[in-house]
């Protein structure tokens, strides 16, 4: 067994058996190792509260050495100044900043912080021009890192 | 023909596969000049190859007499060890021939270690099959015991001719004989929680929805502590070392991280070149303590 679907296996397990709260492995559909889904509910108190979205994780053969694939998806994206549309997410430590160390836990717990922390519910300023001229795969965009306070 | 030269000859005859046409060659060197080590090694290899356990380690035995620092000496008395079932005496002689192939820095890859691994890990086993015979033969004793203690009472009661209180002593030892019995089945689970967590993640992988309350399963049992895993694999590590952060890495992960993602900590991201890895020795001893004492780690 490739030691990325070592790591990976552990990873559900970690996620399965005591998940960050607020987040849940989706197990029904789960067809391989390779690709799962991750549901994402909205915190008490912030603005997404009562929302729930859905989290698509993808691993190529480098992983952990190269970021996972993560994006929101299904009818409901949530409506966020770093978030696309078409569910791609603006986070830096999904590409340049992605290191090693960060599992599919610390990247749920990101997100969520992200999501907690938003003050305006709106998309980015480019999102029209963004999701017409975007790959399928998010990793592929060279982001534009504009700010941190979200 | 000169010792070196049947030596010659035996080596192609040994990569040749001709194991035992090579032997002939190395005994016959061995007549020559019997104080050189390699000729017993050689002629040991050989006997590892046609599985001859035995007479691999006497060949060892003899070459470690005129060279005790012979990696390959220990190393083949350790694999016929390992084939004999005699796993603590394999122990001693992997672990001194992975010292000394580090000290003459002999490139043997993960061999060595990886033959030392299935030792302990045999080790284990067989303890562990040992201990379930152990507590199944008490088990059949205790359960023998209360049979012979419930006849003597049924018999006594018989001479007091107290009859009717018979249903009433059959029912106070079966109720013993069931406290007994779930207090075994009770060890027996514990045993098998590691498996039920593999089972689990099987489980799962395979697509099936399963509920479970997590309170039924005491994982403490049979999982690694995470301070014996590696930040990058999440798991046990093989060659710990430490960053000047103070954070532990495996040494293979940290240096594929620096290779690929880039040269800083993975967990703290302060910059960090290959050259600053230290091992980490005392990390390294608790976890061979640990690999000693749960033998089942081998293939976690």
């Amino acid at each position: 067994m490739a030691f990325s679907q070592k790591r990976i296996q552990k990873e559900i397990l970690t996620m399965t058996t005591s998940p960050p709260p607020g987040t849940r492995l989706v197990t029904e559909t789960m067809q391989t190792t390779k690709e799962f889904l991750v549901e994402v509910h909205g915190a008490q108190g912030t603005l997404f509260a009562g929302e729930q979205f859905k989290l698509l994780f993808k691993f190529g053969d480098r992983y952990p050495f190269e970021s996972p694939q993560v994006m929101f998806v299904g009818d409901h994206i949530p409506e966020h100044p770093h978030v696309y549309s078409n569910g791609h997410i603006c986070l830096s430590i999904l590409t340049d900043d992605w290191s090693p160390a960060l599992s599919v836990e610390s990247v749920c717990l990101s997100i969520l912080s992200m999501l907690s922390s938003c003050t305006e519910k709106k998309r980015p300023p480019d999102n029209a021009f963004y999701i017409r001229t975007c790959s399928s795969n998010p990793k592929d965009t060279r982001w534009w890192y504009h700010d941190d306070k979200v | 023909m000169a010792a070196m030269q049947y030596k010659l000859e035996g080596n192609r005859l040994f990569s040749q596969k001709k194991y035992e046409e090579a032997i002939k060659q190395y005994s016959k060197a061995i007549n020559k000049n019997g104080s050189t080590a390699v000729f017993y090694t050689n002629r040991a290899l050989c006997n590892l190859k046609l599985q001859r356990w035995k007479e691999v380690i006497s060949d060892c035995r003899l070459a470690l007499d005129h060279d005790t620092q012979s990696v390959k000496g220990h190393f083949f008395i350790g694999q016929s060890d390992v084939e004999l079932d005699r796993f603590d005496d394999a122990i001693v002689h992997l672990t001194k021939a992975h010292e000394l192939a580090k000290q003459q820095k002999l490139n043997f890859g993960d061999d060595i270690a990886a033959t030392l691994r299935s030792a302990r890990k045999k080790k284990w086993e067989k303890a562990e099959r040992e201990r379930i015979r152990e507590e199944i033969e008490l088990q059949t004793y205790l359960n023998d015991l209360i049979n012979k203690d419930k006849k003597r009472e049924l018999e006594e009661r018989r001479k007091l001719e107290e009859d009717a209180s018979k249903d009433e002593v059959e029912k106070k030892f079966e109720k013993r004989k069931e406290e007994l019995n779930s207090l075994f089945a009770q060890i027996d689970e514990r045993r098998k929680v590691g498996d039920v967590i593999i089972t689990l993640l099987l489980f799962v992988c395979s697509n099936y929805y399963i509920t479970f309350d997590s309170d039924d399963i005491t994982i403490q049992k049979r999982d690694v502590p995470d301070y014996l895993c590696g930040k990058i694999s999440f798991e046990i590590m093989k060659d710990p070392v430490i960053t000047p952060s103070g954070i532990t890495y495996d040494r293979k992960d940290i240096e594929e991280h620096l290779q690929r993602v880039g040269h800083f900590d993975p967990v703290t991201r302060h910059e960090l070149k290959l050259t600053q890895l230290i091992p980490n020795l005392a990390m390294k001893e608790a976890i061979s303590h640990f690999v000693e004492d749960n033998g089942w780690v081998e293939d976690y």
